[in-house]
């Protein structure tokens, strides 16, 4: 085996790892952070393996709709240490980037917005505390440029859920 | 493994098949060569699933101690070593090369999943599968096993299995992505033929891609086409945008087929028989699609053309493998039929099954078939020896 084989073997796959996991870093690290309340919608469904599911409440704007393809956002306004709303929910070409630069990109279906928020994970030790997603849960949410969403911590009633969690224990 | 070797000896000298001095001289070959590959082995797989498991051991108790940071520095310290370890064994140890090949190919799987878990990410399934076929294909491709070329291309499978059912926005959508999906089993099946006799692929690669796109072609088109058949109703995809998709896979299986026609090494018959399976087993999955007006058509008319179109893609595919000298595809194949056959009876006559004289013909059906079969068989079976 030369020198060419082994740098597409072994060489090129861990720099494409190395570039995604990069990349992903990047994003998160020049997001804005955002708090929204959370509520579990599926009793029978809330602890999924070791990721906690639940429902994002984006406000009165944000309807259920029937699925589509086509992207959907909704624009947010961040507020510090508060849970922020949607101030509009539209198509992603409808949007007005002067008025709604913060913006969480998705997809519309009967389950409500979905923007791949949707769950978090819990070490298996608490899953007994988490059967159901406690009354003022909330996820804080960095939000990139792009529209990418990505749940960074989850609280309750403020407190960060693994510290509620071993209270419950 | 020698005990055996012993045993069927002696009873080739019995019957004179080899004489006593070819006797002793396997049985001092076969001695040589047993004790220096599965002591060594044994020992030191015994040894590495020790370290390995001690190891995961001390990660999985203090996981959750441990920082994201730490996490991916880890996991990367971990690919880096298993790569390390390959290029090292790549030209001297054959055993060992391929327990890092394959073990470098499939630690990807635990790079995603670990990215997944720390930044949250609810991905569909098939984005998770798309990335790790481009991150394992190398590996895969250089691979002297089974394994990993085998996991490689039942994942692509998966994949466009996935693709096709997650997020479809609608059936016509479900439809038009499944469509597309078919097309996977056709390329693999045209790349093996392809390759045949060209020096580009391994020859665990090229044999992984023919099982699994014979096995897309055939296990998983058939009875889905055999499903649009019997449901017909599937005038809502009778539109002109259903035609234009359906370009692809017809694109994909001619391609398919005019590799297997132009296949080096290979008989005429064989090659006229795949060719012949590519576009029938094509024309019985996208047919249903493209009949305006299917679900007008009597649902037993549908049920004995879906029924008819299962047994002849399955009978061309038996006789392909008889051609190929492919006894163990051939008994599946004709297996299939049988079972095929016995679902139609029932289909048919499945009021009757209640009564006594039902349950005589259909006994005696089964009966007849089972006869039939092994009768074949027996004839593939001394071709094949012959």
């Amino acid at each position: 085996m030369n020198t060419r084989t082994i740098g597409l073997t072994v060489v090129a796959p861990i720099a494409l790892m190395a570039l995604w996991i990069g990349s992903l870093a990047l994003e998160v690290a020049q997001g804005a952070d955002v708090l929204l309340p959370v509520r579990g919608y599926d009793p029978r469904d809330i602890l999924r393996g070791h990721y906690v599911i639940y429902e994002v409440d984006y406000g009165s704007k944000v309807s259920r709709e029937s699925y589509s393809q086509d992207p959907r956002c909704v624009c947010l306004e961040p507020k510090e240490g508060a849970v922020t709303e949607a101030t509009w929910f539209g198509y992603c070409t409808d949007r007005d980037p002067g008025t709604c630069p913060l913006f969480i990109r998705g997809r519309s279906s009967y389950a409500g917005f979905l923007a791949g928020i949707e769950r978090f994970y819990i070490p298996e030790a608490y899953s007994e505390s988490l059967r159901t997603v406690p009354d003022g849960a909330t996820i804080k949410v960095r939000v990139a440029r792009s529209g990418r969403a990505y749940v960074t911590e989850m609280f309750v009633k403020g407190e960060p859920i693994l510290e509620y969690a071993k209270k419950q224990k | 493994m020698i005990i055996n070797s012993r045993r069927r000896i002696a009873e080739w000298i019995q019957q004179g098949i080899i004489s006593e001095e070819i006797a002793q001289k396997i049985l001092a070959f076969e001695s040589s060569r047993e004790s220096k590959a599965w002591i060594g082995f044994g020992i030191a797989g015994v040894g590495i699933t020790a370290l390995i498991t001690g190891l995961i051991s001390i990660v999985a108790a203090n996981w959750e101690s441990l920082s994201d940071g730490t996490k991916i520095v880890g996991y990367f310290l971990v690919q880096s070593l298993l790569g390390a370890l390959l290029v090292w064994c790549m030209k001297k140890r054959f055993f060992w090369r391929e327990v890092f090949i394959n073990l470098f190919g499939l630690f990807f799987w635990a790079g995603i999943a670990l990215v997944g878990q720390i930044y949250n990410i609810d991905a569909p399934v098939w984005n998770s599968l798309s990335l790790w076929l481009v991150l394992a294909l190398p590996a895969a491709l250089t691979a002297n096993s089974r394994l990993l070329p085998s996991i490689w291309c039942a994942t692509a499978l998966a994949d466009v299995f996935f693709w096709s059912f997650e997020g479809a926005s609608s059936d016509y959508d479900t439809i038009r992505r499944f469509s597309i999906a078919a097309s996977l089993p056709m390329l693999m099946t045209a790349l093996f033929f392809w390759s045949k006799g060209r020096s580009l692929l391994q020859e665990e690669f090229r044999a992984a891609i023919l099982r699994f796109g014979l096995l897309g072609i055939l296990a998983v088109s058939t009875p889905m086409a055999d499903t649009l058949w019997e449901s017909g109703n599937w005038h809502f995809v009778n539109e002109a945008s259903i035609t234009q998709h359906l370009l692809i896979p017809w694109t994909a299986a001619a391609l398919a087929a005019i590799a297997a026609l132009t296949a080096r090494q290979s008989i005429k018959e064989l090659k006229l028989a795949t060719a012949t399976l590519i576009v029938v087993a094509m024309a019985y999955l996208t047919l249903p699609l493209m009949i305006p007006a299917l679900d007008r058509v009597l649902e037993t008319q549908r049920m004995f053309v879906g029924a008819l179109g299962f047994i002849v893609v399955w009978s061309i595919a038996a006789a392909s493998a008889a051609l190929a000298e492919r006894k163990g595809l051939y008994d599946v194949a004709s297996f299939v039929i049988a079972c095929r056959f016995i679902v139609a009876y029932f289909q048919v006559f499945g009021s009757l099954t209640t009564t006594g004289v039902g349950l005589v013909i259909s006994g005696a059906v089964i009966l007849a078939i089972g006869a039939f079969w092994d009768r074949l068989r027996r004839k593939v079976i001394q071709r094949t020896r012959g």
